[in-house]
C-alpha cells in the first residue's frame, strides 16, 4: 500500500510530465516535415533528431519533471498536516522513505523512455525511421542522469521546509549546476547534462549523431553511485528529523 | 493497575524554548485519561513524542513498557497505538475509500464491523475525494481510521472538534463502549464538558508541566468553592492557608478555591467574622481555570 500511496501522491505530476515529454518527442518528429527546407541543416534524419530531442529543450523539461517528481516528502507532510497520518501508522521512516523513492525512480525511468519510444514510434509517419538500439541508448542515458536529479530533488525536499522552497531551490540548483559544469573546462568531465546528451563525448558519432560503441559505464554508475549516496543522505535526515 | 503510558522527567526543547519541562505521568490500563492544558501548554509536544514523531530533549517516555525514542520500539508502540491528530488532515489526493483501505492495511486486527457500522453513521461518502470534503466529514473519517484499528491505546487529539453536537455524542458512545471492551483512552480537548462526560483522570499541564493529576472523582470531591461575605473589606493576603489554590476578594466578598484542608480553610474563615460562609462543589471547567490562573 506504500507503493499505492506513492503512486496517487505523484500521479498528477507524472501524467503531466508524461504528456509534456510525449508533445515535445511527436513535435519534433512532426517537425520534420516542416523542417524539410532546413534539410541543408542536418545530413541525416538521427542527426535531425539528436539536436531537436535529445540535445535541445526536451532535456531540459525531463530534467525539470524529475526534479518536480523528487518534490514531497515529510517535510511537505508536515506543512500540509498529513505528517501524523504517514508517521503513526506501523512502519519505519526508512521504509517510507525508500518506497517513495522507488516510486520515484521508477517514474524517472519510464520518463527518460517517453522521448525514445515516441520517435520510435512516430517516425515511420514522417517516412523515417530511427533504430531502436540508438532510442534504447540514449534512454540508458537519460535514466542515470535523471535518477541523480531525482535523487537531488528528494534530498532538497527533505531538507528544505516550505512548500514551493525545495521546488525553487532545485530548479535554480540545476541552472546554476548546467551553467558552472557546462561553462568551466575542469568541471566538464562532471557534467551529468554532458553524460545526458553524449556531446562531446567519444561515443558520439560526430557526423551521423549515432551512439557508437558501448556506453560509458564506468561514469553511469559513478553517477548511479551519486544518487544512491543522495538517497542515502535522505533517509539518514528522515530517520532523525522532529516532525 | 499497570500503567500503558509512563514518562519520567520527559523534556522537550524547541532551540531555547521549553515546550514539555521534566513531565511524569502514568496512564492505567483501561482507564479514559484526558489531557489537558491551554494552547501552546505543551500537550501536541507531548502526544508527538509520545509517538515517535519527535524525539525527547532528556527524560524517558515508555508506551507499554516499550521506548519511544527507539524506532522497533516505536514501531511496536504504533502497532498497538492508534493515534487521530488534532487537525484531522488526511491524504487530500486519496479518496474515503483508498484512505481506509490504506489504513486497513497496516493493522491485522483492523476492524471491519466498526469500519462499517462508521461509515454509515457517520453518512462518509467512500468515493469523494478528501479535499472535498468539509471539515466535519475528515474529523469523522479520522476518528474512523483511528478507532478501526482494533488497538489497545486510543490517543486522541482534540477528537470532537469540527464536529455537531450529535456527531460529538456518537463519538463520545463510541469512545465509551471501545473503553468497556478493554481500550485504553488517552485525549486531549478543549471541550471540558466531554471531558467530565468520560474521562475518569484527569492530567493538566500548564507551561510545559504537570500541575494537576488525579482520578475524576477524587477531583470534584476534593475541590470546593467558599465564598464568604465579611463586614469589613479583606485583602487577599489574609487567605495564605495551605489547602487554598486561589483567592479572588471583591469589596467584602471573597471566592476562595480549594483542593484540601476544607475544615479548617471554613473555620479559620468564620474566625475572621465572615457574615456567611458557602460551601460549593466546583465543576471541572473551573478547577481548570484555577489551576492555570495559579500556575501563571
Amino acid at each position: 500500500m506504500l507503493f499505492y500511496k506513492g503512486w496517487l501522491e505523484t500521479r498528477v505530476r507524472f501524467i503531466l510530465c508524461s504528456i509534456v515529454l510525449f508533445v515535445l518527442g511527436a513535435y519534433s518528429v512532426v517537425q520534420r516535415l516542416d523542417n524539410l527546407r532546413y534539410a541543408r541543416r542536418y545530413v541525416s534524419y538521427s542527426n535531425y533528431i539528436y539536436w531537436e530531442t535529445y540535445s535541445s529543450i526536451t532535456c531540459v523539461v525531463f530534467v525539470l519533471c524529475t526534479l518536480l517528481l523528487g518534490l514531497g516528502g515529510f517535510l511537505r507532510e508536515r506543512e500540509r498536516g498529513t505528517i501524523a497520518v504517514s508517521l503513526t501508522i506501523p512502519v519505519t521512516r526508512r521504509r517510507l522513505v525508500l518506497t517513495r523513492a522507488a516510486v520515484g525512480l521508477a517514474e524517472t525511468v519510464l520518463l527518460a523512455c517517453i522521448p525514445a519510444l515516441t520517435i520510435c514510434m512516430l517516425s515511420p509517419l514522417v517516412r523515417e525511421s530511427y533504430p531502436t538500439a540508438q532510442a534504447i541508448k540514449f534512454g540508458i542515458l537519460w535514466v542515470f542522469a535523471g535518477m541523480l536529479y531525482y535523487s537531488a530533488s528528494f534530498l532538497g525536499s527533505t531538507l528544505l521546509p516550505g512548500e514551493y522552497t525545495a521546488a525553487a531551490a532545485s530548479v535554480l540548483g540545476f541552472f546554476v549546476y548546467s551553467f558552472l559544469f557546462g561553462r568551466m573546462p575542469a568541471l566538464r568531465p562532471f557534467n551529468v547534462n554532458g553524460i545526458m546528451s553524449a556531446h562531446e563525448a567519444p561515443f558520439l558519432d560526430k557526423g551521423t549523431h549515432l551512439l557508437i560503441g558501448p556506453l560509458p559505464w564506468a561514469p553511469l554508475l559513478i553517477v548511479a553511485s551519486v544518487a544512491a549516496a543522495l538517497l542515502a543522505v535522505a533517509v539518514f535526515v528522515s530517520e532523525r528529523q522532529d516532525y | 493497575m499497570a500503567a500503558v503510558i509512563e514518562t519520567r522527567e520527559l523534556r522537550k526543547n524547541y532551540g531555547t524554548s521549553e515546550a514539555v519541562r521534566g513531565l511524569n505521568v502514568s496512564v492505567s490500563v483501561g482507564s479514559v485519561c484526558a489531557f489537558l492544558g491551554q494552547n501552546g501548554a505543551g500537550k501536541s509536544s507531548t502526544l508527538r513524542m509520545l509517538l515517535g514523531m519527535t524525539r525527547p530533549t532528556s527524560g524517558a517516555g515508555y508506551i507499554f513498557g516499550l521506548k519511544i525514542d527507539e524506532e522497533q520500539e516505536s514501531l511496536r508502540i504504533r502497532q498497538r497505538a492508534a493515534f487521530v491528530a488534532e487537525d484531522k488532515r488526511l491524504y487530500d489526493y486519496m479518496t474515503v475509500a483508498q484512505m481506509v483501505r490504506f489504513v486497513r492495511s497496516f493493522f491485522p486486527s483492523w476492524r471491519k464491523d466498526l469500519e462499517r457500522c462508521l461509515i454509515e453513521r457517520f453518512a462518509l461518502p467512500l468515493d469523494h475525494k478528501i479535499r472535498n470534503l468539509s471539515k466535519g466529514m475528515r474529523t469523522k473519517l479520522a476518528l474512523l481510521l483511528g478507532f478501526a484499528r482494533g488497538c489497545e491505546l486510543l490517543i486522541l487529539d482534540e477528537p470532537t472538534e469540527g464536529l455537531d453536537p450529535a456527531a460529538i455524542e456518537d463519538v463520545l458512545a463510541i469512545l465509551v463502549s471501545l473503553v468497556a471492551e478493554g481500550t485504553t483512552v488517552f485525549f486531549s480537548s478543549h471541550q471540558i464538558s466531554e471531558v467530565e462526560q468520560i474521562a475518569d483522570h484527569v492530567l493538566m499541564i500548564d507551561s510545559g508541566r504537570l500541575v494537576l493529576d488525579a482520578p475524576m472523582d477524587r477531583l470534584k470531591e476534593r475541590y470546593r468553592q467558599i465564598q464568604a461575605v465579611f463586614p469589613d473589606l479583606v485583602d487577599e493576603g489574609d487567605f495564605r492557608i495551605p489547602g487554598i489554590e486561589k483567592v479572588r476578594a471583591e469589596g467584602h466578598t471573597v471566592a476562595l478555591v480549594a483542593s484540601e484542608n476544607i475544615g479548617a480553610i471554613v473555620e479559620h474563615v468564620r474566625m475572621m467574622q465572615a457574615r456567611s460562609v458557602d460551601v460549593l462543589p466546583l465543576s471541572l471547567k473551573e478547577i481548570f481555570l484555577a489551576k492555570i490562573e495559579t500556575g501563571q
